[in-house]
């Protein structure tokens, strides 16, 4: 096992949270953003690596040992959660100099690395203040400053931009970038934010009820989602029940309203099938066969509503048989007004999502009439 | 108000002459007055020149009309009134400037404040002039008073207070104006995010309730003697029981501290089968009579019982009559208040701190010293002083376990019970001032560590 931090098989329940076998590894270095909606069980998997809760079943390693049973003083694991949890009767200096004791470093060493990480995360000003009288931004500069003095080996970091303002998140995010170019530690980030994976730019992973359905660059996971659970969670629009179906030229995907040619090998025949709203066109051209090429499906539908997003249109449409479909176009199509009957085109292939196994309670009723 | 002609002046202000002499005329005839009295005279000038100088000027109509119908009124009935001349000079004098400031206020205050001047009038009328005999230059200089506060509504409360105290107030007049004064103080300063009748009125009626209380220990420090407590500070007894106590309570405090914060700390963390009981069992000394509590002490720790005659064979002291007996007593009873208050100290810890200090590398025992301590500091030290106040002041249990040596409380007992209540008042005098200093310094500190977890 060469990975720094390597969670096999762990399953645990803490009240309504629990993880289902989670696996995960990271390799030194990593930074993983993990992402899932509130109360999947994120906040139950760092305590859990962090040692707070040590009735698991399964494995977790770090670099390489495995630590069932070490208390979490002894893991080495820097960890910011959501409430920072500063002292209140500790000043920022003081705050932050907290784990320095415990790392048996000399004096000097540790008089240099509080020095070092006070000006990494420019709160020198705020040294002597206490952390009642600092913003949201600042305390949670100095929570993360706290947990990387003592070089931890992994850093688990639980929600770090939530509750900040726009500007905070932004200077916070830049300061986790340049920390982690700077350090190259293990990093878990956990967010319920899509739009921090985006600005983040790193290796992303989809958590629900206490399991990881997916992993993989965030423009993967959010282009490519695997299955509905994953879908629903970046803003999961048009997704329909479907049956996939093998002919000659390829896997149809066979739909309530119409049929739509599919790309992608599918392993099963039932499922359903994601539209992205910005594949979606429509004109009143006939062609008569999906081609591969252009056309990956078509549908009659007539327009309901258009609203403007300021980059795109968005149309709500809808098709003979009630099925609602979304579409994002360009400003070219202004002149489509409400009542309109249109020919939808499918301008790439569509996604194939598996029905996930493990989201029951969280799974949307179909959108199919 | 528009100002009247010079001719509705001169018709207004001469016929109120006239009638000043038509009743004059009429009252001599009648014999209701003397005709001749030099002062009756005098009063007479008094207004005839009021009239010529209020026809010629430009003042009020109203205030000078007012005016001349005050000196015409005294004239009738200021031998009434006044024992004397001087004095009744003095009442009309005032009454002028009662009724000049009574219409400045009317003019330009809202009209709580007039019937508030009125009502405070006729109210001082009342107790001074019917109320208490011969008080009639107490009244002009308490209306003197009421004029220069009327201005304002507080000033005028604060002058309530100190005016009951000292006609109603009697014998307790320092005490009531102190108490007063510092309710009003309160209720005046009272600020809330909204204001509130209802807490307000609370707050004042709940401090009435505290003070009426506190009374007897007021009066005490209002009355000591400094010559008296230095007599009884002589008293090598009186000494030794007051040292006795303060380092009896202090080492008691000590052990509840020693052995109680660490298990507060445990009960506080700790979840386990028998917990809600051993926090019920906690409490139970404070339901406990105190004699009951010094009995039950002395059946178990007495010399002739089995553990109390262990201790005595090996610590080579008895426990009961002995220093080792009042600490036993003052543990007994402190016991509650050290133990809940450091309970309750370490449920506001948030757990959350604990956790994060122990993934930064803290061990539990650093947990427990470098976080949960220090933030519960404060509530721990506001129960230790509970505790060294209740050992510092028990009675009962230690008069049963160790009537001897003594301990203040019962020095002070003893004295009473040979000598009387009077005569052991300067004693009551000298713990009354040793309990209220330590009390303030031990608040002071407490304050301080406040200030410092802040």
């Amino acid at each position: 096992m060469k990975e720094q931090l390597q969670i096999q098989n762990v399953s645990m329940r803490l009240g309504s949270f629990e993880l289902k076998e989670f696996s995960l590894g990271l390799n030194r270095g990593d930074y993983f953003v993990l992402l899932g909606p509130s109360g999947c069980g994120k906040t139950t998997l760092l305590r859990t690596i962090a040692g707070v809760y040590q009735d698991y079943n399964g494995c977790v390693c770090i670099g390489g040992e495995d630590v069932n049973g070490i208390p979490p003083e002894r893991r080495r694991i820097g960890y910011v959660s959501q409430s920072e949890d500063l002292f209140p009767h500790l000043n920022v200096r003081k705050n932050v100099a907290f784990g320095l004791r415990y790392t048996g470093w000399d004096r000097q060493e540790q008089e240099e690395q509080l020095q070092r990480i006070i000006e990494w995360m420019g709160i020198s000003g705020l040294a002597e203040q206490f952390p009642k009288t600092l913003s949201g931004g600042e305390s949670r500069r100095v929570a993360l400053a706290r947990a990387l003095v003592v070089k931890p080996r992994v850093l688990l970091l639980d929600e770090p931009l939530g509750m900040l303002d726009p500007n905070a998140r932004e200077t916070m995010i830049d300061i986790l970038k340049r920390i982690h170019r700077q350090t190259d530690t293990t990093t878990i980030h956990v967010t319920h934010d899509r739009e921090e994976a985006w600005m983040l730019e790193g290796w992303c992973g989809v958590m629900m009820n206490g399991q990881l359905l997916q992993t993989g660059s965030v423009a993967e996971v959010f282009r490519q989602p695997g299955n509905r659970a994953v879908a629903d969670f970046f803003g999961g629009t048009n997704i329909f029940e479907a049956r996939f179906e093998r002919r000659e030229n390829g896997v149809y995907a066979m739909t309530e309203f119409s049929e739509f040619l599919v790309e992608q090998n599918v392993p099963h025949t039932e499922g359903a099938i994601q539209l992205r709203p910005e594949t979606l066109t429509f004109g009143n051209s006939a062609r008569a066969e999906p081609d591969r090429k252009t056309c990956f499906g078509k549908v009659d539908a007539v327009i309901r509503n258009v609203s403007d997003r300021g980059a795109y249109l968005r149309f709500e449409t809808e098709t003979d048989n009630q099925a609602e479909l979304i579409v994002d176009a360009g400003h070219e199509y202004r002149r489509y007004a409400p009542g309109e009957r249109v020919r939808l085109f499918c301008r790439s292939s569509p996604q194939p999502l598996t029905e996930n196994t493990g989201t029951e309670e969280k799974s949307q009723p179909l959108k199919t009439g | 108000m528009e100002t009247a002609s010079a001719a509705t002046r001169k018709r207004v202000f001469l016929s109120l002459l006239a009638l000043h002499l038509a009743g004059y005329v009429w009252c001599g005839v009648t014999g209701w007055i003397a005709p001749f009295d030099l002062f009756n005279l005098i009063l007479f000038a008094f207004n005839i020149s009021a009239a010529v100088m209020l026809i010629r000027s430009r003042f009020d109509l109203w205030v000078g009309a007012g005016v001349m119908i005050l000196i015409t009124a005294h004239t009738f009935a200021g031998h009434q009134l006044a024992p004397d001349e001087l004095t009744s000079g003095a009442i009309l004098l005032t009454s002028i400037l009662v009724l000049y400031v009574g219409m400045q206020i009317n003019k330009y205050l809202p009209l709580k404040y007039w019937w508030v001047f009125v009502a405070s009038f006729f109210a001082l009328y009342a107790i001074f002039i019917h109320g208490l005999p011969n008080a009639e230059p107490l009244f002009i200089l308490f209306l003197m008073g009421m004029v220069a506060c009327a201005r304002s509504l507080r000033l005028m409360a604060y002058f309530w207070a100190l005016t009951l105290s000292f006609t109603v107030g009697q014998p307790y007049s320092w005490e009531a104006v102190f108490i007063l004064f510092f309710i009003l103080t309160a209720l005046f300063s009272a600020r809330s995010f909204a204001r509130s009748k209802t807490t307000a009125i609370f707050l004042g009626v709940g401090m009435a309730v505290v003070f009426l209380v506190l009374l007897p220990i007021i009066s005490a420090v209002f009355n000591m003697d400094l010559h008296n407590v230095g007599n009884v500070l002589s008293d090598l007894r009186v000494r030794e029981a007051i040292w006795r106590t303060f380092y009896t309570a202090t080492i008691s405090t000590f052990v509840l501290i020693v052995f109680m914060i660490p298990f507060a700390y445990a009960l506080s963390r700790l979840r386990f089968r028998g917990r809600t009981l051993i926090l019920s069992l906690i409490d139970l000394p404070i339901v406990i009579p105190q004699s009951v509590a010094g009995m039950v002490l002395l059946q178990i720790f007495g010399r002739k019982q089995v553990l109390g005659g262990a201790i005595e064979q090996y610590l080579g002291i008895p426990v009961d009559g002995t220093v080792l007996g009042i600490c036993l007593a003052q543990i007994f009873v402190a016991l509650p208040f050290l133990t809940k208050s450091a309970v309750t100290a370490f449920d506001s810890v948030d757990e959350q701190l604990e956790v994060s200090a122990r993934i930064l590398g803290a061990s539990s025992w650093s947990v427990f010293w470098r976080i949960a301590c220090p933030l519960a500091g404060r509530g721990i030290f506001l129960g230790a002083v509970l505790a060294w106040a209740r050992a510092a002041g028990e009675f009962g249990a230690v008069l049963i376990v160790a009537p001897s040596p003594e301990t203040a409380p019962i020095t002070a007992y003893n004295r009473f019970n040979s000598v009387g209540v009077y005569e052991a008042a300067p004693l009551v005098v000298v713990l009354l001032l040793f309990s209220v200093a330590m009390f303030f310094i031990l608040q002071l500190v407490g304050h301080m560590i406040h200030q410092k977890a802040g």
